[in-house]
């Protein structure tokens, strides 16, 4: 024990030797957890580099270059690496640097937090949707408006129904790249054999199609569904109301409107296409049943056309949904950039977002292959000389039933009735609710109390 | 006491039978048991073939639990349009190095010091820490962490994950630590006492090497937590330190490519080299585990 | 509580400043623990039960003010806080149960084997599940439940034909809190097992070759002797799975149609970080009311307990 002693420490320097320690290993702790390469540590430092692989930007030189910062909805920017080859060219002609970053899934909620510490990360968001984010962001004072930044062109270039969409307040929050109409999209093979060339027109005759689909092209171990279907609000009851009536939405309100008859007639429809769906329709994803190749119809949005493509070989057609005399529109919205109001130079983040909006590489390779036409109508003009060819005639149908159709509407509560919608919507279907009335009831009852909880 | 009347009449009859019955014991046992092994096997046989399939066959009604036509597309897209997976590699694998070792050291400090130095209040302490074991405030207290967290600016950052962990797997490693070190006879200590260690040599000279095999099984417990925790991971992160079970799990089949297929090699990429880890270091934490660091 | 060391070194020169020395020693090796939990278990609790006194809104803390139990009282009147709680009762009673008996079957089988090698493996695979994420597990078993492709309906329906009509497992209001019930068992069973076998363990062998030898069946030896042995750890085991009743991860990933999934816990969740302006007041209000419901099961387990036990 000898060498025990003779190592012994004296009382000060076991003190000593503890608190080294432990700012050594605090600091070592520290350093790891600060010296995070891709990311900042408070969100206040705008020159941050983006987190993809593609562009990588220098710090924020004073003077020499400009940079915005800007947020693209991740799979943006996955599928369409041209962004990066325009961003190049954007630098040559204007000499400012754009930065992209990929969002996270909870961006909205991060926006908001940074927006109540009135900073920004980012200039702008490419993939702001008006209905879903606009009103909570600008009830934060997160966002900066466009209007100072169009032309009477730019205006001009744009669809009433556009414009109208991204209004709040009076004033334009998102400039939209390019439209996501609902609609019904079919297999071709399938509805031959029914003796189809393109889905009825009317909710009627999709119950038509959808027994002669069910009676002829089931077998016992497979069954045969006519359709498939959402509950989510503005995948389904919304959708429906907007089919039959041109306006099923109160703008001042600021939500759908539940008290026409057109809501009651369309949970109606809702029910009688969920007796011809399976019955799982509402939980596991649709395209699920879509893709395994037993479902002729399914009422979704363009782009759920290019996901289900390859699992059925290319057997895909996008179609139009039914129609009446009084309405021929469909639920649409349009994904577009939006200005981050705490932004340092929010001036050349809508500089860029316009000229973006002009290039028709950037609608080339991603939307308009997908069915998702762009909202300038000028750049719609672009892709004439393929009408009849390559595109889709789904594409040209989305463009004119945008065009005929009302926008969802920019409010703090549509979120909130949203929620409900879809939660009654499929408590009616499943049965647990007994009648219609007291489904359309509940979810304007239920969306009246949180409303007046939220207020309070 | 005796129910089998059998055996003692009839000797030819009752011998055949409990030879019978000395081997269906046995059969029975093993029957049962590897059906269960199936039954906990099967699906993560089902993910490994999954991510070998094909969008048209994954789809295919009946379905196939192998593959009739492997491919490696799922690998290829998760290799090539995932920019970020290295960096949630990178994240989660800081967050919980870092937190795992943090509450190794903390959490032997202290058991040593609750199971072996001498102090007012120490019992009282310690049973305060246990209870708040059973506290039923998981969920609550997940809110004021979050707003802490925010005011501390540390959302989104390594850090921010990291304090929350190491202090959630604290109080049971504190536990173990304490009953390991309790095991240790105090003659050991009381010896080099005598011969003039002081409290911090006699921790690190005699009681952290005894006491090795619990450091090792609560290394491994935190670190299998830790790397799999998820509601933290969720609430307390956005884009740049999300950790591996977060991004899996938001690996949505709405937009773009992500079908099973791609999902499940996506996770054969993310948890493979890991998994195959924590299970060469299974026999080690097991072994820990019966041989007494859980001392109740 | 032993005292020897203290004694010892207070029979030394300088007493009182050995005995002061010591117990700040003792402080010290605590401290970075003692600093962890007050901020990250004590602090919380605290903030978190003020919280739910006033209407906090995260996203918009301008407005907050005391409002004394309207929380909690709006929390008690909630068809979705009444029906979650019902949900989690129903879990409980689902989960607890299946996961004990099958991983107590699991152990008194795994018990019995002779063969190390072969007991470790199978000790090994059944804890594979346990070591993965859970968050993992559970959208495989999203996956899985997919009532046309996935595993489970291949398994039941076209394999093994145990079932005529394909079951929509998280599609169905009535088999999804169940569906994923069983989620957990499969995910934890490795785990209760382990914990079994341990008890098990700590069982002398001595008396069951006393039993044997009186003549005692396979069956008589488990269910008069094992059974009562274990009994203490199988309880504790049941009072520590009572936590399931605030289950939140799964649903957050394995949802339900509707509203069939949506426990109290994941209600709480849902209007803390999800839903609109994020009350979190109000969510705090939802959590306690749960803790309370919680305590009194826990308290009348430990009646059950105590009693079992004298």
């Amino acid at each position: 024990m000898t060498r025990l002693q003779a190592n012994r420490f004296s009382r000060r320097s076991f003190l000593g030797r503890t608190i080294g320690m432990t700012v050594g290993l605090g600091a070592l702790a520290g350093l790891v957890a600060c010296s995070q390469t891709a990311a900042p540590a408070s969100p206040t430092a705008p020159a941050t580099s983006g987190t993809a692989a593609p562009a990588q930007a220098p710090a924020q030189t004073n003077g020499a270059a400009k940079t915005v910062n800007l947020v693209w909805s991740g799979w943006i920017l996955d599928q369409n690496p041209i962004i990066n080859k325009l961003i190049d060219n954007y630098a040559k002609e204007t000499g400012v640097k754009v930065t992209t970053s990929s969002a996270p899934d909870d961006l909205q909620q991060k926006v908001l937090l940074e927006a109540n510490q009135k900073k920004s990360t980012w200039g702008g968001w490419e993939g702001h949707t008006a209905f879903l984010n606009t009103a909570p962001l600008v009830a934060a004072n997160a966002l900066a408006p466009f209007d100072s930044y169009l032309t009477e062109a730019d205006k001009k270039d744009l669809l009433p129904t556009s414009i109208a969409e991204v209004t709040y307040k009076g004033q334009m929050y998102e400039f939209p790249f390019r439209v996501s109409p609902m609609t019904m999209i079919y297999r071709p093979s399938i509805l031959e054999k029914l003796g189809y060339q393109q889905p009825p027109d009317s909710w009627d005759g999709v119950f038509e199609l959808c027994e002669k689909a069910k009676a002829n092209l089931s077998t016992s171990g497979k069954p045969f569904y006519g359709i498939v279907i959402w509950s989510t609000a503005w995948y389904g009851l919304w959708e429906v109301m907007e089919t039959l009536t041109p306006e099923p939405f109160d703008t001042n309100a600021g939500l759908a409107n539940m008290d026409i008859p057109e809501a009651t007639q369309a949970m109606d429809i809702m029910k009688k296409l969920y007796s011809y769906a399976p019955t799982d329709t509402l939980s596991t994803d649709p395209t699920n049943y879509f893709q395994s190749g037993n479902v002729a119809m399914m009422l979704i949005y363009v782009l759920q056309a290019q996901r289900v493509k390859k699992a059925l070989n290319g057997d895909v057609r996008i179609g139009r949904v039914p129609k009446t005399a009084k309405a021929q529109g469909t639920i649409f919205w349009s994904s577009g950039a939006n200005l981050f109001a705490d932004y340092g130079n929010v001036e050349d983040a809508a500089k860029f977002w316009l000229w973006l909006s002009n290039q028709k590489e950037l609608y080339d390779s991603l939307w308009v292959q997908n069915g998702s036409p762009p909202n300038r109508l000028s750049m719609l003009q672009k892709f004439n000389d393929q009408k009849g060819k390559d595109l889709d005639p789904g594409f040209w149908d989305a463009s004119d039933m945008q065009a005929h159709s009302q926008g969802i509407p920019n409010s703090l509560w549509i979120a909130t009735q949203a929620k409900y919608t879809k939660s009654e919507t499929e408590n009616y279907l499943l049965g647990k609710t007994s009648s219609v009335e007291q489904a359309i009831q509940a979810i304007k009852k239920q969306t009246a109390d949180e409303i007046a909880k939220q207020k309070q | 006491m005796s129910s089998q009347t059998i055996s003692m009449r009839d000797p030819s009859f009752g011998s055949v039978l409990r030879h019978a019955l000395r081997y269906a014991g046995p059969l029975v046992r093993h029957a049962l048991l590897l059906f269960f092994v199936v039954v906990i096997l099967l699906p993560l046989i089902w993910v490994v073939a999954s991510s070998f399939k094909s969008i048209p066959e994954l789809y295919r009604v009946p379905t196939t639990l192998f593959p009739t036509e492997p491919t490696l597309t799922s690998y290829q897209f998760v290799l090539t349009q995932v920019p970020k997976l290295p960096q949630y590699y990178e994240n989660s694998l800081v967050v919980t190095s870092v937190s795992v070792v943090l509450a190794g050291i903390i959490a032997s400090l202290a058991g040593y010091a609750f199971a072996r130095l001498n102090f007012p209040g120490r019992d009282q302490i310690f049973w305060c820490l246990v209870i708040s074991i059973f506290l039923p405030t998981s969920i609550t207290s997940l809110f004021a962490v979050y707003e802490l967290t925010d005011r501390l600016q540390l959302l989104d950052t390594w850090f921010g994950l990291i304090l929350p962990y190491t202090a959630g797997a604290l109080i049971v490693s504190t536990f173990i630590m304490r009953s390991v070190f309790s095991s240790i006879p105090g003659e050991l200590q009381d010896a080099a006492r005598i011969d003039g260690c002081n409290t911090l040599e006699v921790f690190y000279r005699i009681m952290l090497p005894l006491g090795a095999m619990g450091i090792v099984v609560i290394t491994i417990l935190n670190f299998v937590n830790i790397w799999g925790d998820y509601l933290l991971a969720r609430t307390l992160t956005y884009e740049n330190a999300r950790t591996l079970p977060v991004e899996i799990s938001l690996l949505q089949p709405q937009t773009g490519d992500w079908h099973f297929n791609t999902v499940t090699a996506a996770y054969m990429l993310m948890f493979g080299p890991a998994f195959l880890v924590l299970v060469a270091l299974q026999r080690w934490f097991l072994r820990g585990l019966s041989e007494g660091a859980l001392k109740f | 509580m032993a005292n020897a060391i203290g004694t010892r070194q207070r029979t030394l020169v300088g007493r009182r400043f050995r005995i002061r020395g010591e117990y700040l020693v003792g402080y010290a090796f605590i401290a970075p623990l003692l600093a962890m939990f007050v901020v990250y278990h004590l602090y919380p609790i605290i903030r978190s039960f003020t919280m739910s006194f006033t209407n906090f809104k995260y996203l918009q803390p301008q407005g907050t003010h005391f409002i004394g139990l309207a929380n909690y009282q709006e929390a008690a009147e909630s068809p979705y806080v009444q029906h979650g709680i019902l949900l989690g009762i129903e879990y409980m009673l689902i989960y607890i149960p299946l996961a004990m008996i099958i991983a107590l079957v699991i152990a008194l089988a795994l018990d019995r084997v002779s063969q190390h090698f072969l007991a470790g493996a199978y000790r090994t695979i059944y804890y594979l599940p346990v070591i993965m994420p859970g968050a993992v597990v559970y959208v495989l078993w999203k996956w899985m439940y997919i009532p046309s492709f996935g595993l489970i309906n291949y398994v039941l329906v076209d394999t093994l034909h145990l079932l005529a009509i394909r079951p929509q497992w998280l599609g169905s209001p009535d088999l999804a809190l169940p569906s994923v019930a069983f989620m957990e068992v499969w995910r934890l069973l490795g785990y209760n097992v382990l914990l079994l076998l341990v008890g098990l363990g700590s069982i002398n062998r001595e008396l069951y070759e006393a039993a044997r030898i009186d003549g005692a069946s396979e069956l008589q030896l488990i269910w008069h002797i094992t059974l009562p042995l274990l009994k203490p750890i199988f309880l504790v085991m049941m009072v520590l799975k009572m936590s399931v009743f605030a289950v939140v991860e799964p649903m957050l990933i394995a949802p339900g149609v509707g509203d069939s999934t949506w426990t109290w816990g994941w209600y709480a969740y849902d209007q803390a970080f999800l839903e609109g302006n994020l009350r979190m007041g109000y969510a705090s209000a939802i959590g306690y009311l749960g803790a309370l419901i919680m305590s009194v099961f826990v308290y009348f387990q430990y009646r059950l307990f105590r009693h079992e036990r004298a």
